[in-house]
């Protein structure tokens, strides 16, 4: 098969896991070029092509360019409409966008801050009360999900089988267990959105895309240094 | 069309302002029921829908309850057959998706991560306000880039990305894109143009309020009280500094903030108050305004009116008024245009009635006896009428209070629409 184009991301980023698992469900296959962070987004044949000079960044075989993940994983899940993960219908579509928006912005961003700050250190001005405060965030946002997911006969988001929502949870809720989620949380307190996640990357088809989850036993504590 | 159903939100919301103008662009109403934040959303008939408890929300007529403004936005725009707003290509498609999406984490994030910080609601930190700005920078020259072959952002004609982009910068270039920054994105601003001013749009962005400088750190003044005990609170509550990082954070201001060459404020050489302005934001956005342990009474415990003031605001032309958000847009550009006076006035200003019988009404509280010096900072200030308030007399009381709380009733027009100068972004 024809690989659909090039995806320049990083394997272990969460957004290129989620590109890339849409692809493969869609039955697609991209090429991921190597990419070393700092060097291949600096040079001039990178930049040209994508200004912004963030990852992910997907060119196809005709040149069209597409910059921001959410938008690049839409894309590539509309390109073939029977594998459904963007839903059956314009309400289903909807709710997928919901969850998606919801995954991103109320898990992934907050779960993500912490594991820059803490675990890479690189997050100027990283501090204990920032580290609370996205902490306090996944954890509301957990709890509307666990409840939520109390709801779900087939423990998945919006319908029966597998959707872009799904997976982009599964990308964030991978951040969180990495971060906010000890063994405690996610099997007494999240059992449900931890089910979820088990569920998505048990996926034969996408598995190796996730790897190893990297969990933490306890949850991330801030250290001043 | 009949109204696809129910939008709860506030009106300064960003979100607010691009789900409003897509559904203008794509020809769809919403109705928009009287909605209180912090205490509608608690409700449990409103949970029962929207368990998170965020806004906005939409509930439909035909039974989706969605959440996530981008999410409604998109929605919005698929529901006419050739609104076009969502490209009509699936790669015009992914190109809508991935403006929105980067207007939204490369610089509304930037935008809001700023505000929340400058204003108290997170702890305020040098490095972390020099990261957003940077990255916010590094989003608008990618845009300008964009935006020097392009009108619009995809194809030849309006879309969603072209709403979001603009309202993001809308509201940017009141606060963070100040004017020695504007003058390197002549792009930006003449798609910022176009886009607020197409017909189908009109009314709902206002008119645009350009900063000079970009808002900079205020640290909280050195005479504050005693910490007051930590109260149950929402997410985005203020929490306060710990004394020590506060003095550390003013003496980096101090060194790396240059000295205003202008005359000083003849408001800030009134005596010493022991109101402080600051404090009642904070009390009045953290706690109910009526009823025991609310803000009016935090306020009539606090208050120095030989200090402060409190006056009734009245718009001149209620005659001129129609739709309520756009009544709602015009107190929201006043209170841009009252920036430069933001650390000596607090202001609940909101629409009474209904489209096209309604009026504007509010109240100010403001440093000093004299409403003038605060107020004319506005242009438009003379189009307001002032009013002093004895909180002695039970009318001008009545009146206060049910400014502040949102319930108040003039001539049987009752509180629709609000706006408190503290909140002009979001709840």
């Amino acid at each position: 098969m024809t690989p659909i184009g090039k995806l320049y991301g990083h394997p272990r980023q969460p957004q290129t896991k989620v590109i890339l698992s849409a692809a493969i469900i869609s039955g697609l296959e991209i090429d991921l070029p190597p990419f070393e962070f700092g060097v291949t987004n600096k040079s001039p044949e990178f930049t040209q092509k994508f200004p912004l000079a963030k990852i992910p960044a997907f060119e196809d075989n005709e040149g069209f360019k597409l910059v921001e993940g959410t938008a690049i994983a839409r894309y590539v899940s509309s390109l073939v409409p029977d594998a459904s993960l963007l839903g059956r219908n314009a309400k289903e579509n909807a709710q997928i966008d919901q969850w998606v928006h919801f995954a991103e912005t109320e898990i992934l961003i907050p779960s993500n801050n912490i594991y820059t700050g803490i675990v890479m250190k690189y997050l100027p001005g990283f501090s204990e009360e920032q580290h609370k405060h996205y902490q306090k965030g996944v954890e509301r946002s957990l709890k509307f999900l666990e409840d939520y997911l109390a709801s779900r006969p087939s423990g998945l988001l919006v319908n029966g089988d597998l959707t872009l929502a799904d997976i982009t949870l599964a990308a964030a809720v991978q951040r969180a267990g990495q971060t906010v989620c000890g063994v405690k949380e996610r099997e007494q307190v999240y059992p449900r959105v931890f089910a979820h996640f088990a569920k998505v990357i048990n996926d034969e088809r996408i598995k190796h895309v996730f790897g190893e989850p990297g969990f933490v036993d306890e949850p991330l504590a801030f250290r001043d240094e | 069309m009949a109204p696809i159903g129910k939008l709860y939100s506030v009106p300064s919301m960003n979100q607010t302002t691009i789900i409003k103008a897509t559904a203008a662009a794509a020809g769809v109403e919403f109705e928009e029921p009287e909605y209180k934040h912090y205490e509608d959303n608690k409700k449990p008939d409103f949970l029962a829908k929207f368990p998170h408890g965020k806004i906005p929300a939409l509930e439909c007529a035909n039974g989706l309850n969605l959440t996530e403004g981008a999410a409604i936005a998109r929605y919005i725009a698929s529901i006419p057959p050739n609104s076009g707003l969502l490209g009509g290509t699936l790669e015009d498609a992914a190109l809508v998706d991935q403006y929105v999406h980067f207007a939204e984490s490369e610089i509304h994030l930037c935008t809001e991560f700023i505000y929340l910080m400058l204003n108290g609601y997170m702890p305020y930190n040098k490095a972390i306000h020099t990261t957003m700005t940077e990255r916010q920078i590094r989003g608008f020259n990618s845009l300008e880039t964009i935006l020097l072959t392009r009108t619009y952002l995809v194809g030849e004609r309006l879309t969603l990305a072209d709403i979001t982009v603009a309202s993001v910068i809308f509201l940017a270039v009141s606060y963070t894109l100040d004017a020695p920054l504007r003058a390197k994105y002549p792009n930006i601003l003449r798609h910022l143009d176009l886009i607020i001013n197409q017909p189908k749009l009109k009314g709902v962005f206002g008119q645009p309020t350009f900063v000079e400088k970009a808002a900079q750190y205020t640290p909280p003044a050195k005479e504050k009280k005693e910490k007051e005990p930590k109260q149950p609170a929402p997410a985005q509550a203020p929490k306060k500094e710990k004394p020590k990082k506060a003095e550390e954070d003013e003496e980096e201001e101090e060194s790396l903030v240059p000295e205003e060459p202008k005359a000083k404020n003849p408001l800030d050489l009134l005596p010493k108050s022991t109101f402080n302005l600051e404090d009642w934001k904070r009390a009045y956005s953290n706690k109910d305004t009526r009823g025991p342990g609310g803000s009016l009474e935090w306020f009539y415990e606090n208050f120095d009116r030989e200090g402060f003031s409190v006056y009734r605001v009245d718009f001149k032309y209620n005659e001129e008024l129609t739709l309520v958000f756009m009544s709602s847009n015009q107190i929201g550009g006043f209170f841009n245009r009252l920036e430069a006076s933001r650390k000596y006035l607090f202001g609940s200003i909101g629409v009474l009635g209904e489209a096209n019988n309604s009026i504007i009404a509010g109240a100010l509280i403001l440093r000093g006896q004299d409403v003038k010096p605060v107020v004319e900072v506005a242009p438009d200030y003379e189009s307001y009428i002032y009013r002093k308030l004895d909180l002695e007399n039970a009318e001008d009381k009545a009146f206060f209070e049910g400014a502040l709380a949102w319930d108040l009733e003039i001539d049987g027009k009752k509180w629709q629409d609000g706006k408190n100068v503290s909140w002009r972004f979001f709840f």
